[in-house]
């Protein structure tokens, strides 16, 4: 092994999983391509679109913008770990039930940050939703059924 | 585009980052929240070939308070600790301000306050409240520790002295008397660049403008104290004229591009808005 790639444990949603990495691969790179947890999806790779989200020990972090290698020791959730046992995380259901999904790929990101806002403050303004979810751009929807959706589990997570 | 393939180096103390710097020198780039590196590398615009990965060193992550050091804040501190901080809202705020409008909300659970200042990008959004409270840096290097004034750290665009050295503290004094400070970031989002940045700090006593600092960012190669138009309202009452006729000196302290003449007029407005913030803010440690 050379020095641009090592063995690594990722925590991604509960699970250890012990990989060989190259140093140059983004969490991003690993989550999808190494673990086939696509949920997570690449908007920009730059770090301006909140598309590749996922909470880092809680906190909506862009996978994108993070080595692999740097990201040992840490609790990882990706939207495939909000579901349990089949059943849809409230905020995930409510996305689906009030329509504030048109592509799909901005929501994992939108509902992981939403999650993040909502375990902290779990009654927030309008306002302070907007403003949580500020780093996740949507192309498609316009945001309104997007914050509408958030609203809507206010009171009824956690 | 891909990144380039680099070694990675992590080291858990800041004399262990020092001793690699110093090993490697320009061939290594340290990475703090990344969220300015990765970009860069991932634009082909740097290709470090070793990678100093600085985040373990959690001795660098704090803000403390107290009464003889005054505010200090370690260079690995996160934007959004930033935010979070009772004493900073209460000593400082705004820089609490400028915290708030950095980046996004991902951004901020990333980046550092270290990052953003040795980035030294001239539109950093934590450097003009920073200036407009003195800011001291402590740096160590191979030859060992050095403080400098933040307003000697930042040279150029992108440009700053460290030379094989870490920035590992900030350290702000906070104004006792009774001051008002306000700070506006002009652009249409938060996670925009800004056009325009400026903090601005002021003591009032007896309706005259005792002491007055004003920061301006993104309108030369570094922000910028506008000194003239401080030393315009030093000694004077505090009015709409004395105001107007002060902000009109700032052409003698920015430096835009001449195809940006814009951001003059919006430097003037955006002054004289923050002097009348600030000073309806006066009395408390805002």
């Amino acid at each position: 092994m050379n020095n641009h790639s090592g063995i690594i444990d990722l925590n991604v949603n509960g699970k250890i999983y012990t990989i060989k990495v190259k140093n140059n691969w983004s969490l991003l790179d690993v989550l999808r391509d190494e673990l086939g947890l696509t949920g997570t999806k690449r908007g920009c790779d730059e770090g301006e679109c909140g598309a590749c989200t996922v909470l880092i020990n809680g906190k909506p972090t862009l996978s994108c913008l993070i080595l692999a290698v740097a990201a040992q020791g840490q609790e990882i959730l990706t939207i495939e770990g909000l579901s349990e046992n089949g059943e849809l995380h409230p905020i995930q259901q409510s996305f689906v039930d009030l329509g504030a999904i048109q592509c799909g790929l901005c929501t994992p990101g939108m509902i992981l940050s939403a999650k993040a806002l909502l375990d902290s403050n779990p009654h927030p303004t309008e306002e302070e939703v907007r403003a949580a979810i500020n780093g996740n751009l949507c192309r498609c929807t316009g945001y309104a059924k997007i914050v509408e959706a958030i609203m809507a589990v206010v009171g009824k997570t956690g | 585009m891909i990144l380039k393939e680099f070694d990675y180096l992590a080291p858990q103390t800041v004399a262990e980052a020092v001793s690699l710097l110093e090993t490697y020198k320009d061939e290594a780039e340290l990475i703090a929240g990344g969220t300015d590196l990765l970009v860069m590398m991932r634009k082909g615009a740097l290709a470090p070939k070793y990678i100093v990965d600085i985040k373990p060193i959690s001795s660098l992550d704090y803000v403390k308070w107290d009464e003889k050091e005054g505010l200090t804040i370690g260079a690995l501190t996160k934007v959004s600790t930033i935010v979070n901080s009772d004493v900073i809202k209460e000593k400082c705020f705004s820089l609490y301000e400028a915290a708030e409008s950095f980046g996004t909300t991902q951004i901020r659970n990333m980046a550092t306050i270290g990052g953003n200042i040795c980035r030294s990008a001239p539109d950093a959004d934590l450097v003009p409240p920073l200036l407009v409270f003195d800011a001291e840096l402590k740096l160590m290097g191979p030859r060992g520790e050095r403080t400098v004034l933040l307003e000697n750290f930042i040279t150029g665009a992108g440009e700053n002295i460290l030379n094989n050295e870490i920035l590992t503290q900030i350290k702000i004094s906070v104004q006792k008397r009774p001051h008002g400070t306000a700070y506006k970031k002009l652009g249409r989002l938060s996670e925009d660049l800004a056009i325009v940045n400026c903090a601005v700090g002021i003591i009032v006593t007896d309706n005259k403008c005792e002491d007055v600092r004003i920061a301006l960012g993104a309108v030369a190669p570094t922000a910028v104290r506008a000194k003239k138009v401080e030393q315009s309202l030093k000694g004077r009452e505090i009015n709409s004229k004395v105001i107007e006729d002060a902000t009109k000196r700032v052409t003698e302290d920015i430096a835009p591009r001449t195809k940006f003449e814009y951001k003059v007029y919006t430097s003037k407005m955006l002054i004289k808005g923050l002097i009348n913030e600030a000073v309806t803010r006066l009395g408390g440690s805002a």
